[in-house]
């Protein structure tokens, strides 16, 4: 007994062995489509990738900074000084205490220290609790951070203090050892707020410590406790340095950041923030992701529309053949799945090839997570599929015409 | 029984068959005669199912099993000759002992020597001898039979008509023709002509 599968699966097989020319050009512009556009949807998926990375998981964006405040038109701005902190962290408690934001005050010595790989180092820190803020677990007190030190350990000669009528001498050097130099990352948040931490010239660089001993450093160099230092400051007695360099704000999450750069500014502090250039740049960057989606669409569109019209051309092609099975007493059906049997196989391996591709390249090549690859994979094993399903319909729709009308059209054409 | 009434087909402005009824007894065997573009071909369609009368009708009973085998070669060029004797076999669902039987068939019908040859190779005559031959694989009613012998020599044709003899016992025969039918036939003669139907 025949079985209706293996009729059609051996008439199928017959009707292969006479695939033409176009037929399997139009394979292979399916496979270029499919190739093209799994490789497209990976690459897309990596840009993506790595600008979040860059935008939103870098806390650079969670950081307001503040360096100065502008009182009255036409004064010229004051510089933060020991007090702002509390002040700052006072406002966004009262405004905005949801928020969680914390306001930490960045140290700075104004004079350089030399230290014995006879650098000058422009010492600063940050308040005990702000690691994060150089991209560090913790800040030992034992230690320098630098950007650039091939040193182990490195000896700063602190500088003693004495002032005179004219200003501010120093002829006497305190030896400090740290006994421990390590690599800052250059995308910490702080080193990617401001460029002044990122320079690093043959005049200085920037050199962090921990609080403690940026203090010790202080009390070194002036030759008085280091609370006595602050009351002298606060008195506003002018001892040639400014040690805050800027109160730098963290804000936990990325929502919040406008609002308390809005509340600083209504404060009259002036600020600077990552997130707020980001902003500006995101409206234009929204556009441009439109147009990116609008051409990848439009691309996808075209691509498949290669294979499709050669499809579709092997089908008018083969008009006569889906005719010559009718009359050899085929029914509509089952010439429509003879045909669909002919092409099915290939459209399996070439969807079967493309998720395999995806897979191995989006994990191998792009170093996507493998839900992305997952995701294109299917995407683009939908896409044959979809293509796939359209040319089945189309083949039932030609093999349901009337005899004459396929027996004579390719007549014609042949 | 097959009942033509009042068939009318035209072409564009053309009109090929007006006005054709006729009755079709079953087990007779017809023979249509008459000038080159008269309209013998359109009628087989018709009746075949392959073309819609303009008006008129068509009485066929669906019981009845028809084969045509057309004037023009319905074959594929690069399948063999075995290939379209188990295509056939296929779309007829004809049980295992057809092979038999379609070996029987090309062996009358003197191609059984080209069985692997693809029909491509194949010459006018042989092409012919092929359609006729996938058209008596099944078993059938109705054969309705458009120039059978054309591209034929006098002996392949004395073939033909011997084997149509024989697989068209107990048949109704529709046969266009511009060669004679043998009269062992006993045919209904009939010349189409000015797209009415004569009885000669
Ligand atoms: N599909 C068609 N469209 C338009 N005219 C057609 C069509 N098919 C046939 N004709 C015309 O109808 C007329 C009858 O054609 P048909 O093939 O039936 O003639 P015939 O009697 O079989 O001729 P022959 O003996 O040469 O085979 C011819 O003039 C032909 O040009
Ligand atoms: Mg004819």
């Amino acid at each position: 007994m025949w079985s209706d599968g293996k009729i059609l699966r051996s008439a199928a097989r017959m009707m292969r062995a006479k695939a033409p020319i176009q037929f399997r050009l139009a394979a292979a512009t399916l496979f270029v489509a499919a190739l093209t556009l799994s490789t497209m949807g990976l690459f897309a998926w990596r840009v993506v990738q790595d600008a979040k990375r860059q935008f939103v998981t870098n806390t650079a964006v969670h950081v307001i900074l503040v360096n100065s405040r502008s009182l009255g038109e036409q004064e010229l701005p004051r510089h933060v000084q020991w007090q702002d902190r509390q002040r700052i962290q006072q406002i966004l408690d009262q405004s905005l205490s949801d928020a969680g934001a914390r306001a930490w005050n960045v140290y700075q010595i104004n004079f350089g220290i030399t230290d014995s790989e006879g650098r000058a180092d422009w010492v600063e820190s940050v308040d005990p609790g702000a690691a994060s803020l150089l991209g560090l677990a913790q800040v030992r007190d034992d230690t320098a951070y630098t950007t650039s030190s091939t040193a182990s350990r490195l000896i700063l000669y602190v500088p003693v203090v004495r002032q005179t009528q004219g200003g501010y001498e120093s002829d006497q050097r305190i030896p400090m050892a740290l006994s421990r130099v390590e690599p800052i990352s250059r995308h910490a948040p702080l080193m990617t707020l401001s460029s002044a931490w990122n320079a690093d010239s043959p005049n200085g660089r920037p050199l962090f410590v921990s609080y403690d001993t940026y203090r010790n450093i202080l009390e070194r160099a002036f030759g008085q406790p280091f609370a006595g230092v602050i009351r002298a400051l606060e008195r506003g007695q002018d001892f040639g340095i400014e040690p805050v360099a800027s109160v730098a704000v963290y804000i936990p999450h990325l929502t919040d950041v406008d609002q308390v750069a809005r509340i600083l500014t209504a404060h009259h502090y002036n600020v600077a923030y990552a997130l707020g250039a980001f902003q500006q740049l995101s409206s234009t960057w929204r556009t441009a992701a439109r147009m990116a989606f609008g051409f990848i669409l439009v691309t996808v569109v075209a691509t498949y529309l290669g294979p499709w019209l050669a499809f579709r051309s092997d089908l008018r092609r083969s008009r006569k053949d889906l005719g010559i099975l009718r009359h050899f007493g085929f029914s509509a059906q089952e010439v429509a799945r003879i045909y669909h049997m002919k092409f099915r196989g290939m459209f399996l391996t070439c969807a079967g090839s493309m998720a395999l591709y995806t897979l191995v390249a989006g994990t191998f090549m792009f170093r996507l997570p493998w839900y992305a690859c997952a995701v294109l994979a299917s995407v683009s094993t939908a896409c044959v599929g979809l293509l796939s399903m359209v040319l089945a319909r189309a083949a039932r729709k030609t093999a349901a015409l009337q005899l004459p009308h396929l027996l004579r059209l390719s007549n014609e054409m042949e | 029984m097959i009942v033509l009434q009042d068939l009318r087909k035209r072409y564009g402005g053309r009109e090929i068959l007006s006005g054709i009824t006729v009755t079709l007894e079953t087990g007779r065997v017809y023979a249509i005669a008459g000038p080159s573009g008269s309209g013998k071909t359109t009628l087989l369609q018709i009746l075949a199912g392959y073309e819609h009368p303009t008006s008129g009708a068509v009485q066929v009973s669906n019981t009845l099993r028809l084969e045509y085998a057309p004037q023009d070669f319905l074959l594929f060029s690069t399948l063999t000759v075995w290939h379209h004797m188990r295509l056939k076999a296929a779309a007829r669902r004809l049980q295992e002992r057809w092979e038999e039987r379609a070996h029987r068939l090309l062996a009358d019908l003197g191609i059984a020597n080209h069985c692997r040859a693809r029909v491509g190779m194949l010459s006018g005559g042989e092409r012919r001898r092929l359609q006729l031959a996938i058209a008596l694989l099944p078993p059938s009613d109705v054969l309705l039979l458009d120039e059978p012998t054309s591209n034929l020599d006098a002996m392949a044709s004395e073939q033909v008509w011997e084997t149509l003899a024989r697989e068209g016992a107990g048949k109704t025969m529709v046969i266009c023709s511009h060669a004679p039918i043998p009269s062992q036939f006993e045919p209904v003669r009939w010349q189409l002509r000015g797209g009415v139907l004569d009885v000669e």
